[in-house]
C-alpha cells in the first residue's frame, strides 16, 4: 500500500480513536515523542542512504543554450542605375550564452568535483535537456547553479531612438549638452519626427525602422532585338523615417557602450518627373541626417548621440538605453 | 524490502497520530499541538528523503564561489565607419562598418590572460580557476580573488575603453576683417578675444554659422556624419544598337550633398589634449539641375553646384575650440572650426 494511503489510513484511526476518550492528552503526548525519535533515527539512516545513491533528474537548459543571431539593418540608399551593392561587412556567428558542452563542463568543474567520479555519475545532453545522474546532494547543487546561471545571462536592454527637430531654443541647449535631464527629454520628446525602440540581449545587434516606403517609377530595363527594341518599366522603393541599428554592450553597471548607425531620412513629395525617350520616370531626394558612431551611454538616461543644430532642417538623434 | 513495511509502519503511526492529534488539539492543549506539528515536519522529511529530494550543502567545501564578469563591452568589436565616397577601392559608395572591427583588449581568451597575470597571479596556481564562457569570464575562485579581477576590470580596462569624445564641427562663413584674424589662428585654439569678435561680426551680419553638427565618439574611432541628401538626377543614356533598331537606356545617378566628416579623435593619457583627424566634404546642387536636351536620347541633367573637400589632422585643445581649415571659393571663406569635450572615461 502507498505511503499516502497508509497515512490517510493512520489519520482515520486515529481521528476514530480518539473521538470516543475524554482525556487523551498524556498517553498521546507519550506516543508522540517515541513517534518523534523513531522518525528522527529514520531520517537520519534514510538520508545516509540517499547521499550514497545516484539518481536521475533532467533538467531543461534550452533557454539557456538558444543562440542569439544579429538583426542589423541596412540604411537604405538611392542608387545609381546598374548599382551593385558591395559585400556588407560579416555579421557576427550566432551565439549562446551557454554552450552546453561548456555548461556540462561548468557542472561538473563547480559542482563536487569528486562526485562525478562515482558509479553510474553523469550528465548526457539530449535535445536540450541534460539527463544527470548524480547523488541528490549534487542535484540541490546543480539546480542553484542553473538558478544563478538564468540569473546572471539576464542581461536584456532596451533602446530608445528618437528624432526630434531643433528649434531656435533648442539648439543652444542641444549643441552643448551630453545627457538631458528628466524635464528636458520629456520635452524634447513629446513631438519627435519618428522614434523608435529597439530591444534585445546585452551585446547583440540589433535594427528597427518606423516610417513611410514610396514606391515610384525608378528606371527602365531597355531590351533590343533584330528590328524592335522595348523599355521594361523597373521599379523601386525609396524609404522615409528613422532607421536604428545598436549594437548594445552592458558595461560593470552603470552603462553601456552603444556601437550606432543611426539615420533620420526624409522624402519630398510628391516626387520629380522626369521625361525620358520612353516615358517620364521619377526622381526621389532624400534629405537625411546620419550617425555612424559608438560611444558610451549612461543607462537611463537620454544623451545626443549626434545631429545638426545650424544648417537645413536641423534636428538631432536622441537615444536612451536601459537594462530590462 | 523490511525498510518498505519498516517505513510504511512509520507512516502509519505518525498518520494515527497526527490524526487523534487533530482532535486533540482541537480541545486546546497548545503543548501537544506544538509537537505534533513537529512531528509533521519530521514525518514530511523523511518522506521527501526517501522520495530522493534531499537538500544540498550551501557552501562549497573549497571554499570557492562561482562568479560571472561580463566583459560583452571589452570584446565586442569597435568598428570603424566609413562615409560615403566616389568609388575607392572596394568600399561602398555610400560607406557603412569597415570590414575589420577591432576589439580594445584583444578576445575573451586574451582579456583572460590579462586577468590572470595583473590579477593575484598566484591565485591561479593554487586551485582558483578562470575561464572564458560565452560572452564573459567564469570565476571559481576565494571571493577576495573574484573581487580583486572584477575591481581591476572595471578600473583598468573599462575606464579607458569606455572614453568618449562630443565631438562638434562647425562652419562659419565670414567677412573681413574677421576672416583674416580667423586665418591667422588656423591650426590653433579660438581666444576669448577672438570668440568675442566672431560673435560681435555674427551680430553685424558679418558672420554666420552655415552649419553646426555634433556626434558622440568613442576615443580611436573613426565615425561618419552625414547632413545632407541624396539626390536622383537622369545624368546619362547607354545606347544599345541591333540590327534596323536601337534604344537608349537612361542612367540614373545619385548626388550626395550636404556636409559629411569622417573624423577620428584620439584620446591620450593626458585628457586635455585631444589628437583629431577629420576629412570633410560638402556639396550644394543648384536647383534645378541644368537640362540638356539630346535628341533620341531624350533629356538629361547636369548638375552644378559648390563643392568643397577639407583634411585636417591637428592637436586641439579639450573642450577648446580650434580653427582647423579655410576653404574660399567665389569670394566666400568658410572656416571650419572644431571642439572635442572628453566626456567619459577619467580616471
Amino acid at each position: 500500500m502507498r505511503r499516502p494511503a497508509l497515512l490517510a489510513l493512520g489519520l482515520l484511526c486515529g481521528a476514530l480513536a480518539v473521538s470516543g476518550q475524554e482525556d487523551a492528552g498524556d498517553p498521546l503526548l507519550r506516543e508522540i515523542d517515541r513517534m518523534k525519535r523513531l522518525l528522527e533515527e529514520r531520517i537520519a539512516k534514510a538520508a545516509a542512504q540517499a547521499e550514497e545513491r545516484v539518481v536521475l533528474r533532467t533538467y531543461d537548459v534550452s533557454d539557456l543554450c538558444t543562440r542569439l543571431s544579429d538583426h542589423g539593418v541596412a540604411l537604405e540608399n538611392l542608387t545609381p542605375s546598374k548599382y551593385e551593392a558591395p559585400r556588407e561587412a560579416d555579421e557576427s556567428e550566432p551565439w549562446a550564452a551557454y554552450e552546453i558542452d561548456s555548461l556540462i563542463e561548468l557542472m561538473k568543474s563547480a559542482v563536487e568535483p569528486a562526485s562525478w567520479e562515482m558509479e553510474g555519475a553523469d550528465i548526457q545532453p539530449k535535445n536540450g535537456r541534460l539527463f544527470i545522474r548524480a547523488i541528490p546532494r549534487v542535484h540541490g547543487r546543480i539546480e542553484r547553479m542553473l538558478a544563478w546561471c538564468r540569473t546572471s545571462m539576464d542581461r536584456r536592454v532596451s533602446v530608445d531612438v528618437a528624432v526630434v527637430p531643433v528649434g531656435d531654443g533648442d539648439a543652444a541647449l542641444l549643441a552643448n549638452a551630453l545627457e538631458l535631464t528628466a524635464d528636458e527629454a520629456r520635452r524634447l520628446l513629446a513631438q519627435p519626427l519618428a522614434a523608435v525602440t529597439l530591444s534585445g540581449f546585452d551585446g547583440q545587434l540589433l535594427g528597427g525602422r518606423a516610417g513611410r516606403e514610396i514606391s515610384y517609377l525608378r528606371d527602365y530595363e531597355v531590351e533590343i532585338a533584330d528590328g524592335a527594341a522595348i523599355a521594361d518599366p523597373a521599379g523601386g522603393k525609396v524609404f522615409s523615417g528613422c532607421t536604428a541599428e545598436v549594437r548594445a554592450c552592458l558595461d560593470g553597471g552603470e552603462g553601456a557602450i552603444l556601437h550606432c548607425q543611426l539615420e533620420m531620412s526624409r522624402v519630398a513629395e510628391p516626387l520629380s518627373v522626369h521625361p525620358t525617350a520612353h516615358g517620364p520616370i521619377e526622381l526621389p531626394t532624400k534629405r537625411l541626417t546620419r550617425v555612424q558612431a559608438s560611444f558610451w551611454a549612461p543607462l537611463g538616461r537620454t544623451v545626443v548621440a549626434g545631429g545638426c543644430t545650424a544648417g537645413e532642417e536641423p534636428c538631432v538623434i536622441l537615444v536612451t538605453a536601459r537594462r530590462r | 524490502m523490511r525498510s518498505r513495511l519498516g517505513s510504511a509502519a512509520i507512516h502509519a503511526a505518525a498518520g494515527f497520530l497526527l490524526g487523534a492529534a487533530a482532535l486533540a488539539g482541537g480541545q486546546g492543549d497548545e503543548d501537544l499541538r506544538e509537537k505534533l506539528i513537529e512531528l509533521e515536519s519530521l514525518s514530511a522529511r523523511l518522506r521527501a528523503l526517501e522520495a530522493g529530494s534531499g537538500e544540498a550543502p550551501a557552501v562549497d567545501e573549497r571554499g570557492l564561489e562561482l562568479d560571472r564578469i561580463h566583459i560583452t563591452d571589452l570584446h565586442a568589436g569597435v568598428p570603424d565607419y566609413v562615409g560615403p565616397r566616389p568609388r575607392v577601392g572596394e568600399t561602398s559608395v555610400f560607406g557603412g562598418r569597415a570590414e575589420e572591427a577591432p576589439q580594445t583588449y584583444g578576445t575573451v581568451e586574451e582579456i583572460l590572460e590579462i586577468v590572470r597575470t595583473s590579477v593575484r597571479p598566484e591565485a591561479w596556481e593554487s586551485g582558483s580557476q578562470i575561464q572564458p564562457f560565452g560572452q564573459s569570464l567564469l570565476l571559481l575562485a576565494p571571493p577576495d580573488v573574484s573581487r580583486a579581477a572584477r575591481a581591476f576590470i572595471d578600473t583598468e580596462l573599462r575606464l579607458d575603453a569606455r572614453r568618449t569624445v562630443n565631438l562638434q564641427i562647425g562652419i562659419l562663413e565670414a567677412e573681413e576683417p574677421l576672416a583674416a584674424a580667423l586665418a591667422a589662428a588656423t591650426g590653433g585654439d579660438i581666444d576669448p578675444a577672438l570668440r568675442a569678435r566672431i560673435e560681435e561680426a555674427a551680430q553685424a551680419g558679418k558672420a554666420r554659422r552655415v552649419f553646426d553638427g555634433r556626434v558622440l565618439a568613442l576615443s580611436r574611432q573613426q565615425i561618419a556624419f552625414w547632413h545632407g541628401a541624396q539626390a536622383a538626377t537622369v545624368v546619362d543614356a547607354d545606347v544599345e544598337v541591333a540590327a534596323r533598331s536601337a534604344v537608349a537606356d537612361p542612367f540614373v545617378g545619385v548626388e550626395l550633398l550636404g556636409t559629411r566628416f569622417e573624423a577620428r579623435a584620439t584620446v591620450a593619457d593626458d585628457p586635455a589634449r585631444v589628437r583629431l583627424r577629420i576629412s570633410l566634404a560638402s556639396d550644394e546642387m543648384d536647383l534645378p539641375p541644368r537640362a540638356a536636351e539630346t535628341g533620341d536620347t531624350g533629356e538629361l541633367q547636369m548638375p552644378a553646384g559648390a563643392m568643397a573637400r577639407i583634411d585636417a589632422d591637428l592637436w586641439t585643445g579639450n573642450d577648446r575650440w580650434t580653427v582647423a581649415a579655410e576653404r574660399s571659393a567665389h569670394g566666400r571663406r568658410r572656416f571650419l572650426l572644431v571642439r572635442p569635450s572628453v566626456i567619459g572615461g577619467a580616471r
